[in-house]
């Protein structure tokens, strides 16, 4: 897994490239927490390059966004592959996080 | 005049208690047959239909069938000496024990050997049971089977001939403990039709006490072909009917026929083995070579992506909680690429445990409410259109399925 990270004004865009898994998700995790102990607030994880991801991946994006929430920041997801968009319906991630089609449209408006 | 009244009163009581005695028996031993069918329609090599009729008085017959694995089917027909609740406890007994053993013993000579040892042991009434089981190897066409004091069956090959196995491997199930039961092997080509019976069809009588009879059932499956297990069945049952006329029945008659049509021609079959260690790094390697394997044989990149978070989710939970100790355990994992499923098994030497039994996660929470806790296993139920779960002698088996459009069918 990579991530590449590019600061687009307020909004640090994590572009995932790979599997978040259960090997790669303690790397995500530190990323995340890494970029908020910055003090980062808007963030935005474009799933472009993205082949899968599992449980333990999900896990780290809802501790992301439980901990940004109570920092008052907020966390977007863009670029599902069906695969990907599949386990966020069937785990309901879809409905608890805001998704978008493509980066520019998550931007508007961030 | 009062005493006659009491007594009336004592025998009404009885009959009636006998009644619902038998009632219970009936209703128990209804409530253990699968009844569903087609039983595997995802399943092309093979068929199954049964049909068992209760008679009113005796009855003790029982039929089932499984699948052990992805290429075992397993089949049983039996039927208790006796009546009532207590005939259909045995016979819970009996099919109960035949399931448990076949899942980790493939021989039909072994498991009846064991199931008489354990039946015959504590039987104080002295209750036996007449057995025909089979294992079928779905992609070779091989049938292992035993007789233990059961009618014959019949197999119609495709050509029409009819050929009895009258080979009879021991005595009725549960007379005798110790005694070793032996097997024979036959190969079933595709369009052979199997049929297993009992004495209910055989001893079936008309109204003047005349019996049915095995030549009979063996004129009419000379007399035409039949399109399907269910139509060789029901054509059974409806020539006993015919013949019984407005005579009661006297025993349960009970069909159990197995179609045997082979791997579809052209069918691809690609299997994948795989061994790992116990540790989580290992699940990317599965991934990777299970990737290489999807490439080579054209799986779809969505069902390739859906399995890779399949294996990171059981793999995953296996390696994490399956072990109490701290040494290295091996995983196996066995992936069966065939033209309309993708079948896998996991086995592993841990603890017993079932990961479909826990109940779902509520999906509808908020962010603040959700944990991810049971999420995985919610996932692989999801994506996945087949998951069960057995343990073996000391090894738990995951077996999976996802069906895959075969080419040409929308």
């Amino acid at each position: 897994m990579n991530i590449g990270v590019e600061e687009v004004g307020s909004v640090n865009v994590l572009r995932f490239e790979g599997n978040l898994d259960t090997n790669t998700a303690p790397e995500a995790q530190d990323r995340f927490d890494q970029l908020i102990g910055e003090g980062a607030k808007k963030l935005l994880v474009d799933f472009k390059a993205l082949d899968y991801i599992s449980s333990a991946g999900l896990r780290v994006l809802l501790a992301t966004a439980k901990r940004l929430g109570a920092e008052g920041g907020s966390l977007r997801i863009c670029n599902l592959n069906d695969t990907v968009r599949e386990v966020f319906e069937i785990s309901g991630f879809s409905t608890i996080f805001s998704v978008f089609d493509t980066e520019s449209e998550a931007l508007a408006g961030f | 005049m009062q005493e006659s009244f009491e007594n009336l009163k004592r025998t009404t009581s009885a009959k009636e208690r006998m009644e619902s005695e038998l009632n219970i028996g009936r209703d128990i031993q209804m409530s253990m047959l699968p009844l569903v069918f087609p039983a595997f329609p995802h399943r092309h090599e093979f068929s199954v239909f049964a049909a068992l009729h209760p008679a009113r008085e005796v009855g003790g017959d029982f039929y089932d069938f499984f699948l052990i694995d992805e290429d075992r089917f397993c089949f049983c027909v039996g039927d208790v000496s006796g009546k009532g609740v207590p005939a259909a406890l045995f016979m819970a007994v009996t099919k109960t024990l035949i399931k448990s053993r076949a899942s980790n013993d493939f021989s039909p000579a072994s498991i009846m050997t064991h199931v008489n040892d354990e039946v015959g042991r504590h039987n104080e009434s002295c209750m036996f049971v007449t057995i025909f089981l089979g294992i079928l190897d779905v992609t070779t066409g091989q049938l292992a089977y035993t007789n233990a004091g059961h009618n014959p069956p019949y197999l119609k090959r495709e050509d029409g001939a009819l050929v009895r196995l009258d080979k009879r491997h021991g005595p009725v199930i549960g007379a005798m403990e110790g005694m070793v039961y032996q097997e024979d092997r036959i190969d079933l080509t595709p369009m052979d039709m199997l049929l297993v019976y009992t004495d209910g069809v055989t001893e079936a009588m008309d109204p003047s006490q005349g019996l049915y009879e095995e030549q009979q059932l063996v004129e009419l499956y000379r007399s035409r072909e039949y399109s399907s297990a269910e139509d060789v069945v029901k054509a059974t049952v409806d020539d006993v009917w015919r013949f019984q006329a407005e005579a009661v029945q006297a025993d349960d008659v009970t069909v159990l026929a197995v179609e045997y049509f082979g791997v579809p021609e052209g069918a691809k079959r690609h299997v994948l083995d795989l061994t790992i260690k116990n540790e989580l790094g290992e699940i990317a390697r599965v991934n990777e070579s299970f990737n290489v394997f999807a490439e080579e044989h054209e799986v779809e990149a969505s069902t390739r992506r859906q399995m890779n978070l399949v294996f990171d989710e059981l793999l995953n939970n296996v390696i994490s909680y399956a072990y109490e100790d701290d040494e290295e355990h091996e995983i196996d994992i066995r992936i069966e690429l065939l033209s309309d499923r993708l079948a896998v098994t996991i086995t592993d030497d841990g603890i017993p445990f079932n990961p479909f039994q826990g109940s779902p996660p509520d999906t509808s929470l908020s962010i603040e409410e959700r944990e991810v806790g049971g999420l995985g296993i919610h996932l692989v139920q999801n994506v996945m259109d087949e998951v069960s779960y057995s343990r073996r002698t000391n090894e738990n088996v995951v077996i999976l399925a996802k069906h895959l459009k075969a080419p040409g069918i929308d």
